[in-house]
């Protein structure tokens, strides 16, 4: 569609029309995204408490001096992270994939009601989970401790949130009861894309079963399965509101995360220039492993 | 060798097992919010309860303010949902419709913002909040929740604008339609349904926000449903029937959203992972 004469004036108006469409938008993401996320920057150099404002002064590296090296509290919360986020991601992946596997077989009818079903726990609010399973997980009254007594195995009951040792895997367990259902909905969808033949024609090959997951059902869910592991790593290793409606971060820190100790210097101590720094960790933890996951990903299978 | 019926079997079985493991925690829930006190605090609980009560609602609505908390997360949400559209719906459309070197740096840069963590957020935004005492206000909520339903309905919105056939737009621009006005008299009603659906998925995120409203309030005024339950189970540490009342009537407003747009709304859901 050439035009004659299109002139100067005209191009430049055809080329602007797009963006009074996004003014909204980028105003939005502008001063609520951008602009903290600077602001949070900015605010990390400082020595900044809430409680004492007449103190405020800039500080360059303190803050991330006194993270790295001085504070040990940090290092526990950035190990349980890792270790919270693998766990979690590796039992939901496990988990996802089985009743996704389960729900595709012929021999389920209702599907679109049984997704609905087994979606709830990711649908329905942390905070109403988290008091589910406080209520359920209750060292006196709580139902697992009870039915652990009538089933004769008393001496497994136990505060499972306020136990040293046990406290940890608990957290791991409700967290992935919650996030497991997004697995099996998006597997399920990817299983649901790949041909029937393929797995006929492996039938007349005579493939097993283990042959025809791994050569055909798996390759077929690899590429969805890569992005929702990602996202999980990322909305896990970042997740706040699980740990801290279950435990708080305790007992004694041992479920302490970055997310929650980082809300814990800034809402409970208001060392907001210190918590600020917590965050800047947080973000370029993720930008480098995210990253470096990324381009070992397209090395290794080439770049798509 | 399996037999079929024992592939059969074990499928049975196993979707039982995942449905007992899924749903006991709300079966749970629920009968514990309708059984009297002294059969919730018992050493023998019971399955099915031997006498109800729904006197824990009333207790949870009116002394535990859940009635208010409600009300307060059903505004919240839905603003959040009207103002998510109003920034999502001609962004999207305008990347949908002009496919410049602009635009499309536009809509990965919001694709992008998706796996942007909220935490990283929430201290500069209680600052800037404070700094315009909005602290303990419905703006605060809704902006700061903006922040998380704007790039997932922006993927979605745009999926549903670009579904739409191209001739459509070169039609109407033949017979003279202005590109504003095929906004709004053309793409717009065509994908109404696409809407609906996507503003009930923004009403569900906003509906499950704990972080951002925990931090933003700090009295009852603007307190949401999530924070008002934490709160009370602070509270009321062994009112263990008010507070499954509570979190029952919590859970409701998801359960209708599912029962009319189970489909649709996981159709939704995988479509942006898939893309995304």
């Amino acid at each position: 569609m050439r035009q004659k004469g299109k002139d100067y004036h005209l191009r430049l108006k055809q080329a602007l029309a797009p963006y009074p469409y996004f003014i909204i938008l980028l105003v939005l993401v502008g001063a609520l995204m951008i602009y903290p996320l600077i602001d949070g920057i900015w605010l990390s150099f400082w020595q900044k408490n809430l409680l004492y404002p007449t103190r405020d002064k800039f500080v360059w590296f303190a803050n991330y001096r006194k993270l790295l090296f001085e504070d040990e509290i940090f290092w526990l919360a950035l190990k349980n992270s890792i270790i919270f986020t693998a766990a979690s991601v590796f039992f939901e992946y496990l988990l996802g994939l089985g009743s996704a596997l389960l729900l595709n077989s012929k021999y389920i009818r209702f599907k679109n009601f049984l997704r609905g079903i087994v979606l709830l726990p990711w649908v329905v609010p942390i905070a109403v989970n988290s008091i589910n399973w406080t209520w359920m997980l209750l060292p006196e009254y709580g139902f697992v401790n009870q039915v652990l007594k009538v089933l004769g195995l008393g001496h497994l009951a136990r505060g499972w949130l306020s136990d040293l040792n046990w406290v940890f895997p608990t957290v791991i367990l409700v967290n992935v009861w919650r996030s497991f259902p997004f697995y099996t909905v998006t597997i399920l969808a990817g299983l649901t894309l790949i041909p029937k033949e393929l797995y006929e024609a492996g039938q007349i090959d005579g493939t097993t079963r283990w042959q025809a997951f791994r050569y055909i059902t798996f390759p077929g869910i690899k590429g969805i399965s890569t992005v929702i592991v990602i996202l999980h790593l990322i909305w896990t290793f970042v997740n706040f509101d699980v740990i801290y409606l279950l435990t708080g971060g305790g007992p004694l820190h041992r479920t302490e995360v970055l997310p929650t100790y980082l809300y814990q210097q800034a809402f409970s101590y208001f060392n907001m220039g210190y918590a600020a720094s917590i965050g800047v960790f947080i973000f370029i933890f993720l930008v480098v492993t995210v990253g470096l996951y990324f381009s070992r990903l397209s090395n290794f299978y080439g770049n798509e | 060798m399996i037999k079929e019926w024992h592939v059969k079997l074990g499928v049975w079985v196993g979707v039982a097992l995942l449905l007992l493991f899924v749903l006991f925690p709300f079966y749970w829930m629920f009968t514990t919010s309708i059984k009297p006190d002294q059969e919730i605090l018992s050493n023998q609980p019971t399955l099915i309860p031997h006498s109800v009560t729904f006197k824990h609602y009333v207790t949870a609505w009116v002394y535990g303010k859940i009635g208010t908390y409600f009300k307060n997360s059903l505004i919240v949400a839905s603003l959040t949902v009207i103002l998510s559209f109003l920034a999502v719906v001609p962004a999207a459309f305008a990347s949908s419709l002009y496919r410049t070197k602009g635009t499309k740096l536009l809509s990965v840069f919001v694709l992008f913002l998706q796996m942007f963590p909220g935490v990283l957020l929430l201290i500069p935004l209680y600052i800037l909040m404070k700094r315009y005492q909005l602290i303990d206000t419905y703006t605060a909520l809704v902006i700061s929740y903006s922040t998380f339903t704007i790039p997932f309905c922006f993927l979605l919105t745009k999926s549903y604008f670009d579904n739409l056939p191209n001739e459509l737009y070169e039609a109407a621009r033949i017979d003279g339609c202005s590109d504003f006005r095929i906004f709004y008299k053309i793409s717009l009603p065509l994908i109404l349904p696409g809407i609906m659906v996507t503003s009930l998925f923004a009403f569900v995120l906003a509906w499950c926000d704990f972080m951002f409203a925990k931090t933003f309030t700090n009295t009852e005024s603007a307190r949401t449903l999530t924070v008002g339950l934490s709160t009370l189970k602070g509270t009321w540490t062994v009112e263990w029937g008010p507070l499954m009342a509570g979190a029952s009537i919590a859970t409701i407003p998801i359960l209708i959203i599912f029962a009319l747009a189970n489909k649709y709304i996981i159709e939704g859901l995988t479509a942006g992972s898939v893309k995304g």
